[in-house]
């Protein structure tokens, strides 16, 4: 089990969290050009190591914060808060006035990840 | 294979020993197998070869044996830096099915499972290939729809599918709790009956052999540290064992695509994902078919030893660890009870985890990377093995020729920036949820 330093609720066990993945990639402005797109929605740099991620607490406070995981050891090296809209006036997984932020990485997704869908294929070894 | 041509006298001890049949067995039996020889070299490295293959899994090995055998290209080394199979390969639940939908999938699995329809025959190897059946349960009436929906497509594609009711699933599976009460009621279920499992093992055990015996050198513990490039061109690999040149590298190297990609400053459109499965102690033949339940996140066989094996979903987070954590467990062993409540006593004797090269569509990648004679085969997400055969197959035309098969012309690298990926979950570009 992994535990989870949440800066807002403390340390608490993995199953109170959901997976929102890589939190370095930024949003490209709109308009941007499509490869910048292509970088943002499908590459992953994928580390073997410390691992910069989103989780959303939803056990607990039910906010978005970063992890510092390493890949290799499931270590968990610390945890940050997200910036949201009240502290940098980015929305959530968007750059609604393409300011530019003062940290690293972009909001936290929009929503968390779906559950996978089941209907089909995947997911059936 | 054609080890026998030439002037070799048939019963000449050393070339009879290599083809393995009854006979054989029988006389060896009689000499108390004192005689029998390894199934392959264990060579030093070259300083050069035409291919060379990095990961001996399954797929790398598949990828020699299938460039020697049907393209003639023999000067090739597969390097591993493990030993053979001991990837995702022998981690697996070695489910084989080709119930896709998607066309480009469809013709591409079902191309690979004809080819395990053939294999034992074609390596002279005992895969131990058991078309047992794979059934997928539906517990809702949407599920049942797409299922519909889903054997139309693939009998459309020329693949075997039968729509269960529940009658047909209770039949089929009689321990299965398909009462009202079960925790999850079965509404009925989709059948692949060509579909089964396969010892994991002895297909990377059976390509080995028969690759090295067309000429294919197989070098283990020898780790792909970095590759030379020349003007965009790969020209040689750089290894724990020094450095070799060559004309074709051909990448397999599953959960760790990213790694080596990235040797070349490639970088790709995949997450590293732990995925685990474990078994219970051997038992009597109890389950004659493998059941999966992708709405409960549960599959489950029983081995030919005798274990139930069982897996589920990845634990959901990027990882390389080859090693998970235990709330998938307990998850996978709630859904399984609930599903075979029989099973509830059975004691868990060992679990593992391994790698999976998740891609953001949940399809494989298999082609042409930026840099040339460099080729790229991962992105295998759960379901790799079933695609063995097919991926060897594919990839050894791929390298040999330049240029994709039409069966994978489908899985180019390039189909994320254009658009045309192929999602069959329809889940967007989320590796953990395919
Ligand atoms: C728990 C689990 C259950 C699964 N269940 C199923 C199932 O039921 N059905 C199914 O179809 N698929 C299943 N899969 C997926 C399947 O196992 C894989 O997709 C498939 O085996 C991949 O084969 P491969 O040959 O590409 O990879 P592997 O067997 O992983 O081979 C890759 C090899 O590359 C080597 N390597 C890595 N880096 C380097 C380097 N730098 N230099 C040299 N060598 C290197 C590794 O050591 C490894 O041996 C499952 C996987 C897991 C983990
Ligand atoms: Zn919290």
């Amino acid at each position: 089990m992994l535990l989870i330093p949440c800066p807002h609720c403390g340390e608490r066990a993995q199953v109170e969290f959901a997976y929102g993945g890589d939190a370095t990639k930024r949003r490209p402005a709109d308009g941007a050009p499509d490869e910048a797109w292509y970088e943002y929605v499908y590459l992953r740099g994928n580390p073997r190591g410390p691992h910069r991620e989103w989780w959303l607490h939803h056990g607990g406070c039910g906010r978005w914060i970063r992890v510092i995981r390493d890949t290799a050891t499931h270590a968990v090296l610390g945890a940050e808060p997200a910036i949201d809209s009240r502290d940098s006036g980015v929305v959530p997984g968007g750059s609604a006035s393409g300011e530019p932020r003062e940290e690293e990485g972009g909001g936290p997704p929009a929503a968390p990840v779906p559950p996978p869908r089941r209907d089909t294929g995947a997911g059936e070894g | 294979m054609s080890r026998r041509s030439g002037a070799q006298p048939r019963w000449n001890r050393a070339e009879s020993m290599k083809r393995y049949s009854l006979f054989t067995l029988a006389r060896e039996s009689l000499r108390r197998h004192r005689a029998w020889t390894g199934a392959w070299r264990f060579p030093s490295l070259k300083p050069r070869y035409r291919v060379a293959i990095v990961g001996g899994g399954g797929h790398g090995l598949a990828t020699a044996y299938y460039l020697a055998k049907l393209h003639g290209v023999r000067d090739v080394v597969v390097l591993e830096k493990g030993w053979i199979g001991g990837g995702n390969t022998g981690r697996n639940t070695t489910i084989i099915r080709s119930n896709y939908q998607l066309d480009d999938n469809a013709r591409f699995y079902e191309h690979s499972l004809r080819l395990w329809e053939g294999l034992s025959r074609d390596l002279n190897y005992n895969v131990m290939f058991s078309q047992r059946g794979v059934v997928n349960l539906a517990h809702s009436d949407t599920q049942m729809d797409a299922f519909a929906r889903r054997g139309n497509r693939m009998r459309l594609n020329g693949i075997d599918s039968e729509l269960l009711d529940r009658d047909a699933v209770a039949k089929y599976a009689p321990l299965l709790d398909t009462s009202d009460n079960a925790r999850f009621p079965v509404l009925g279920g989709l059948l692949q009956g060509r579909g089964g499992v396969a010892r994991h093992d002895a297909v990377a055990w059976g390509y080995a052999r028969a690759a090295d015996a067309l000429g294919v050198d197989i070098v283990q513990n020898c780790e792909v540290t970095g590759f030379r490039i020349d003007g965009g061109c790969v020209t040689g690999v750089e290894t724990t064992r020094g450095a070799i040149e060559v004309e074709r590298v051909g990448v397999a190297v599953a959960g760790n695509s990213g790694r080596v990609a990235g040797l070349a400053d490639v970088t790709l459109p995949i997450e590293s994902h732990v995925l685990q499965a474990f078994v219970t102690e051997p038992v009597k033949p109890l389950l004659h078919h493998v059941v999966t339940s992708g709405a409960i996140h549960c599959y489950i066989s029983q081995t030919d030893k005798g274990e139930v094996l069982l897996g589920g979903d990845l634990d959901g987070y990027n990882s390389y660890a080859q090693r998970g954590n235990l709330p998938v467990i307990e998850h996978v062993s709630q859904a399984a009870v609930a599903m075979y409540p029989a099973l509830s006593r059975l004691r868990v004797m060992r679990s593992w985890g391994g790698v999976m090269d998740m891609t953001m569509d949940g399809s494989p990648i298999i082609g042409k990377t930026p840099i040339e004679n460099l080729f790229i085969n991962g992105g295998w997400c759960y379901g790799g093995f079933k695609a063995t055969p097919g991926s060897g197959w594919v990839f050894a035309h791929t390298i040999a020729h330049g240029e994709p098969h039409e069966l994978n012309a489908g899985y180019g690298l390039d189909r994320f920036a254009t658009g045309r990926t192929l999602d069959e979950n329809g889940a967007g570009p989320t590796p953990n949820a395919h």
